[in-house]
């Protein structure tokens, strides 16, 4: 998630400010409860919620956190907040019988007040590989009650997933000279530039791609990106991200990033934009986003 | 009356200065003002009253026949009449915080009220001595570095880490600061305030070093924690909070007369008698502790240790006596409507606490401020 999406994110808050102050005193949300079949459960992060819905889960689920942007049905579910300060009263007046964690989900305090509360806490773990995407798939189907829709999720993904595989080790991506295509992901937090570098999900995306990451050696997490080390890193290609909507200059200003003209990506107008949610969502659209990002790359 | 200045023992060995208000801008402008035989009953009545609103709404809804049932229980007066859920959450989650508020809200109104006093200066807030900085620095440190330096100790201490890190370092700064404003004369309280000012500048370097070098998970962590939330609170950490912030209190309330004599001056108060030195030291100690406890469970509420004591200065002077407890009842009932108001403004999610004392603390000074600047011109 980008910088630019928590300001807004937080701008919109404070406008709905004065409006709350309102009604938020006058009516505390009381969700009306969905007739279901399996236990209602509240989703915290947005691969996770993309695995309730892959799995038909959406009858029995209360609310998404506000990073769950996709699919967009999930939009207009009752919002439990950012997934890092959840409330514990606020998620418990949901009446959810269990809370499907991501990665993210916290305060660590807050969760052991809603377990203590009665409530399930299922921590939806793992890396960010395919078969990552697989156990949470599996766990998020136990929680659910809906193993059967799981393990035929797991085998439909597998197979795509086996057969793109495929597709890129016939033709990887390639760099002048033949050499493995150098590329840096690039990700806009106002006036700074911060690069992917290693343990990262943009990393991880870059190496399933066959790519190379260009500030992979260099440094772990998301870094400032000066105009010089873009220059120094001289990517083949860079890739960058936008929001939901693509705005209608984002490639031209996606170019326009200090540096990168004297690299040969800048030099070929090799850049690519690939929407953040799908790129680092890590849930069942891994594959879509693999074909996506590949494809861009070779095009 | 001329006692030795340099004797040992408590601060206090004035009893003579209590009408000794002093000559402050605000301290003129008198007509109107809220005698103190009414301010601490409204006080009082308002802090009680946001309690219970407090303990009675929530996200989670509890009829207020509920709450009182579930209070019966819980006294062994009465059985059933709720579901178990909904006492889990009343008693477990809600009232805590509340209780929590209370308490750091009465400890961080009354450190401000302290330490204004102490360095005669209405922009004093705890910030000012290195706590807030000292401690935001130790949490940036522990976050970012903890499981990279020692991982086994960040481990062991799990939760308790970010308070154990908290009141360390807001307290370990504050007395560096204390002794870097240490003369062979005394305790310059100037330099004291020019090195936290220093310290300040210092820890916000390191703490943006922190930050450069955090994972996007660690910075939000570290972001959230700057804008305070009463959300940890359980009835361990209310214990421990009401336990070291009675001794804070009841250190600070001690130093009312003292402090009345500083508002005239430093040497005017140790020609009082005031053990000037020795009050400096207990102002820090116990301001440090009560700020300490503060942020190490509930992160940095900024604004209220500033505008609690003010707000009682406009209402009803200067006299330590009545500001020093005021703002303790004022800073619990302001930090109380805060957090009722971050737990339902957005319900299910919740605001941080510290967005909404400055909104809800600062138009209250400004329409007091309005009314004294007024007063001050038709004097």
């Amino acid at each position: 998630m980008s910088m630019s999406t928590m300001t807004q994110r937080r701008r919109s808050l404070l406008a709905a400010l004065p409006a709350g102050l309102l009604l938020g005193a006058l009516a505390p949300a009381r969700a009306a409860q969905p007739r279901a079949q399996g236990p209602r459960v509240v989703s915290v992060g947005a691969g996770v919620t993309e695995i309730v819905y892959a799995l038909g889960g959406q009858p029995q689920l209360l609310a998404v956190d506000t990073s769950s942007l996709y699919p967009p049905q999930a939009l207009a579910l009752p919002k439990v907040g950012y997934q890092r300060t959840l409330s514990a009263e606020g998620v418990l007046s949901l009446g959810p019988q269990v809370l499907l964690a991501g990665q993210e989900a916290g305060p660590p305090a807050v969760l052991r007040q809603i377990e203590s509360a009665g409530v399930r806490v299922v921590h939806v773990d793992g890396d960010y590989t395919f078969e990552g995407v697989l156990g949470r798939i599996g766990t998020v189907a136990a929680a659910l009650g809906r193993q059967a829709e799981g393990k035929a999720l797991a085998d439909r993904l597998a197979l795509r997933w086996q057969a793109l595989q495929a597709r890129i080790a016939a033709a990887p991506l390639r760099g002048p000279g033949g050499r493995p295509l150098r590329v840096a992901c690039l990700m806009r937090h106002g006036a700074n530039t911060m690069a992917a570098g290693r343990d990262t999900g943009a990393d991880a995306m870059l190496r399933l791609v066959g790519a190379v990451n260009v500030f992979g050696g260099d440094f772990a997490n998301y870094k400032p990106l000066s105009a010089e080390s873009l220059a120094g890193a001289a990517p083949d290609a860079i890739v960058g991200t936008f929001d939901g909507t693509q705005e209608p200059d984002a490639r031209a200003r996606l170019l326009a990033t200090p540096g990168l003209a004297v690299t040969p990506a800048g030099r070929n107008q090799r850049a690519v934009l690939i929407d953040i949610v799908l790129l680092l969502g890590f849930g069942p659209r891994l594959p879509q986003a693999v074909e996506d990002l590949y494809g861009a790359l070779r095009a | 009356m001329a006692r030795c200045a340099h004797e040992g023992g408590a601060a206090m060995t004035v009893s003579r200065v209590e009408t000794a208000a002093p000559p402050s801008g605000w301290a003129r402008a008198r007509a109107g003002r809220m005698p103190a035989a009414w301010l601490f009953p409204v006080l009082a009545a308002l802090l009680v009253a946001l309690v219970v609103v407090a303990a009675g709404r929530g996200a989670y809804p509890i009829s207020a026949s509920n709450v009182l049932a579930i209070l019966l229980h819980k006294a062994g007066l009465a059985q059933g009449g709720f579901e178990p859920q909904q006492m889990g959450v009343l008693w477990t989650i809600r009232l805590p915080r509340v209780m929590l508020g209370v308490a750091v809200g009465a400890l961080l109104g009354m450190a401000g009220a302290t330490l204004q006093g102490l360095f005669r200066n209405p922009l004093a807030d705890p910030g000012l001595i290195g706590v807030s900085s000292g401690a935001a620095l130790a949490v940036a440190l522990a976050i970012v570095f903890g499981n990279l330096w020692w991982p086994a100790l960040a481990q062991a201490m799990g939760l308790a880490l970010l308070p154990v890190a908290a009141f360390a370092g807001g307290v370990l700064t504050t007395l560096l600061v204390y002794r870097i404003g240490r003369t062979s004369l005394g305790v310059s309280v100037a330099a004291m305030l020019l090195a936290g000012i220093a310290m300040n500048a210092i820890a916000m370097a390191l703490i943006g070093l922190a930050s450069y070098m955090a994972t996007d998970e660690q910075l939000r962590n570290l972001t959230f924690w700057n804008l305070g939330s009463l959300a940890p609170a359980t009835w361990p950490i209310v214990g421990v909070v009401s336990l070291v912030g009675a001794v804070a209190l009841a250190g600070m309330w001690r130093l009312r007369l003292g402090l009345n004599a500083m508002a005239l001056g430093e040497a005017e108060a140790r020609h009082l008698g005031v053990a000037v030195e020795s009050l400096k030291a207990l102002a820090v100690v116990f301001s440090a502790l009560a700020v300490g406890m503060a942020v190490a469970f509930c992160g940095i509420i900024g604004f209220l240790g500033l505008v609690a004591p003010h707000c009682i200065r406009l209402m009803a002077g200067p006299d330590a006596r009545v500001v020093l407890p005021g703002a303790a009842l004022l800073g619990a009932a302001l930090t109380v409507a805060a957090d009722l108001v971050a737990r339902l403004i957005i319900a299910p999610a919740e605001l941080p606490i510290g967005v909404l004392t400055a909104l809800i603390g600062a138009p209250f000074f400004l329409f007091l401020l309005l009314r004294a600047k007024g007063r001050m011109f038709e004097g």
